[in-house]
């Protein structure tokens, strides 16, 4: 009997270490680079770099985005966006929307699982809301321009090949993801301009570096880590 | 060799629900999601229902039933100098109806506020009496959060998903933002089962009166570029930056990204499209403190009307949740929405609008808070279903939003019974014994189920089939008001082991 007993509990016990424990959901800890648990490389030509196992990543919420947003385009977080130039868009109005907690008002004191529907809505708001204040007083004051540094418009356009908008790009990846751009990132923010030229739409160069840096600001690179 | 052919046979059974358990726990709640979502049929199904719509107000901190609609009067009670009971004419009664109601006419103070508080329950049961039930109910929690947690999943009924969460399942497939959340604390927690589809759980909301901005990602924001300018760098972002950054691809295997892809594409493209930020948007353009032409932006064709029925929405946020709940509904954006006083102090302009704590300042004073608060719910209500009632549900059934909403007055618990003999003056604790107010023109209207004892002033339950009430059911019946709910909205609960509760129906 005794070692009929050892088989049964030796089965149980593989049965049961053959069946992994399940991810972390949301472990601050977790994500960074190198794929934590492990992970492959990859194979579709992109260069030698691990991709994660368990794919873990963290929404930014509120505080941290605003910070990260502020910061990277030299604004003050709390002029970062404001709806109708009154209302914190990041901390007083759209807070849940963003992740964030919110225990004095609706009693949230941990911030929700998931992201909502209007996440990237309010994300985008917020990026752009930003970005609008920064081109227009980097072109309203070129001596004191953060990003956009010496940026000729002509018949206003922008050359995005030209040093000086080379450089802006160089300065808002650095700043708002802290490397510098791919050639190919470069490439696809070049051909944004040519579209944008292209819709005949007054102001193109300034619309560039706009939606430049709303595409950079709200790519999932910059909202997760 | 005994032991090998247990596990052979009997035991393989066993042994084989085991791994299928090991093997849903790595199952994430997208993977859950695919597999829900896998019949076409069924998806169709949803989409083409006559949607119904639940709408939850949480009557937070504690709405006592026996201070309203199931009052006694002191001479009913042998008990009546020492239990929560009320000077005989100070309750009311109706003909041909089961409910009380409980008028004060500023005789009453709110405690150490020493404000009056004039109520007219009366006046809202002579108006709504045929479409309002109200269930006897016995609670399982006295602890704030939990409580409200289990009023909207019935103690776990049905794989702990919340009321809401199971209409948005039956009924919001088609519906942009199936179900919004203003609510508080455990009103505001998404329930238990992680298995839903994604557009089961609730949007959270903080600010009702400015979440409609929330809604554009660029209108509204002075120096934006054109909408159409604006998709051509969506499009790059979405198409050329992400899917090359190394950040993505190393984090390719992220549900969290996945269900961001999801977000941003077609759904917030769908959202934007129908302008939602002007229909839902009650503010009125008043520079320089409300300048919304300043920004492009213009109020909703409704909003007049609705500032009409909810004057302090600004201010007020439950009156501003309201006020969104009604936009939300009649735009098909949403098919349950829940609201509910805060915890937090309002002074609205010169007079009180939510006492601290809302229903749970009754540990101050009892009488007091719950007259107020029963008053500024049942007023919320009242204004409410006047809009619903106005506003067609379509072009050709004659009926209205109204006759397909059903309100269901959540509450934390009830409060202790007792009081110093003789006294109007006093504080209660948390109990387990209340009751729940139901309004809808699909409930079973004019309608107590189960009752409240007048020796104990605490409830007893009934027949969840027939409606008998019965007094030796004194144990939980959380299943039993979910099970209700869920089947006067004809929300299939087929393979949840709900008890059929079609007493709460109209025939």
């Amino acid at each position: 009997m005794r070692p009929n007993f050892v088989l049964i509990c030796s089965f149980v016990a593989m049965a049961l270490l053959g069946c992994p424990a399940p991810g972390p959901v949301d472990d601050p800890g977790a994500g960074g680079g190198g794929g934590g648990g492990g992970g492959t490389l990859d194979g579709g030509g992109g260069g030698d770099f691990a991709i994660s196992a368990k794919g873990v990543v963290r929404f930014k919420r509120n505080e941290r985005l605003t910070v990260d947003f502020a910061n990277a385009l030299g604004l003050p977080p709390d002029g970062l966006c404001k709806e109708l130039g009154l209302y914190s868009c990041s901390i007083f109005v759209h807070p849940l929307a963003l992740g964030g907690v919110d225990p004095y008002g609706s009693g949230l004191y941990e911030p929700l699982p998931f992201t909502g529907v209007t996440s990237p809505i309010v994300v985008d708001r917020v990026a752009l809301a930003g970005c609008v204040q920064r081109v227009e007083a980097d072109l309203a004051s070129p001596g004191a321009a953060v990003i956009f540094k010496g940026i000729d418009l002509v018949d206003g356009k922008v050359d995005p090949t030209s040093t000086a908008a080379r450089q802006a790009l160089d300065s808002l990846y650095k700043r708002a993801l802290q490397r510098p751009p791919t050639d190919g990132e470069l490439a696809h923010l070049a051909r944004l301009n040519a579209d944008l030229v292209a819709t005949g739409k007054p102001q193109p160069g300034k619309n560039w570096l706009t939606l430049s840096c709303f595409a950079v600001l709200t790519s999932v690179e910059s909202v997760f880590y | 060799m005994k032991a090998l052919s247990v596990a052979a046979t009997g035991g393989s059974a066993a042994m084989s629900m085991m791994l299928q358990g090991c093997r849903d726990a790595q199952l994430t709640p997208e993977d859950r999601e695919r597999l829900l979502g896998s019949s076409t049929a069924t998806r169709k199904d949803k989409l083409e229902k006559t949607p119904k719509f639940l709408i939850v107000i949480a009557a937070t901190g504690g709405a006592s039933i026996v201070d309203s609609f199931l009052a006694k009067r002191q001479s009913e009670s042998p008990n009546g100098a020492t239990l929560n009971t009320f000077p005989d004419a100070t309750v009311k009664s109706f003909a041909n109806s089961p409910f009380r109601a409980v008028d004060f006419n500023g005789s009453l103070v709110l405690g150490a506020l020493n404000l009056p508080v004039i109520t007219s329950q009366s006046s809202f049961v002579n108006k709504h009496m045929n479409d309002m039930l109200v269930s006897s109910f016995i609670g399982t929690s006295v602890n704030h959060v939990i409580a409200q947690k289990r009023s909207l999943t019935g103690n776990g009924a049905w794989n702990g998903r919340t009321l809401q969460e199971c209409v948005a399942l039956e009924y919001g497939a088609a519906f942009p933002i199936p179900h919004v959340n203003m609510g508080i604390g455990g009103y505001l927690e998404n329930g238990s089962d992680s298995g839903l589809p994604a557009y089961c759980y609730g949007e959270s909301v903080a600010q009702p009166a400015l979440f409609p901005f929330g809604l554009d990602g660029a209108r509204g924001i002075k120096g934006a570029p054109d909408k159409a300018l604006i998709e051509l760098a969506r499009s790059v972002r979405n198409d050329k930056l992400d899917p090359e950054s190394i950040f993505a691809r190393t984090f390719s295997k992220s549900d969290r990204l996945k269900r961001w892809y999801e977000q941003r594409g077609e759904s917030q493209r769908a959202l934007e499209a129908r302008d939602l930020i002007t229909k839902l948007n009650i503010l009125k353009n008043d520079p320089p403190s409300v300048p919304l032409a300043d920004y492009g932006l213009a109020e909703s064709p409704d909003a007049a009307k609705v500032r009409t029925a909810f004057p302090s929405f600004f201010t007020d946020q439950f009156e501003g949740q309201a006020a969104a709940a009604y936009l939300l509904l009649k735009n098909r954006v949403s098919v349950a929405v829940t609201i509910g006083p805060n915890f937090n102090v309002l002074i609205n302009g010169a007079s009180l609008g939510n006492p601290p704590l809302a229903f749970d300042f009754s540990h101050n004073d009892h009488r007091g808070t719950q007259a107020f608060m029963w008053q500024r719910i049942l007023s919320v209500c009242d204004r409410l279903i006047g809009l619903l009632k106005t506003e067609p549900f379509d072009d050709t059934s004659g009926t209205s939003l109204w006759d397909h909403t059903m309100i269901y007055v959540a509450t934390d618990f009830g409060r202790t019974k007792q009081r110093p003999s003789g006294s109007a003056n006093f504080g209660t604790g948390h109990d387990f014994n209340n009751g729940h107010l139901l309004l809808s023109p699909m409930v079973k209207g004019n309608t107590v189920l189960g009752n409240v004892s007048t020796t104990t002033l605490e409830s007893y339950g009934f027949d969840p089939e027939t409606g008998v009430p019965d007094p030796s059911k004194t144990l939980s019946n959380d299943r039993e008001l979910f099970a209700g709910i869920l089947h006067t909205l004809s929300v299939d609960t087929t393979g949840s082991g709900l008890p059929d509760a079609r007493a709460f129906r109209k025939a």
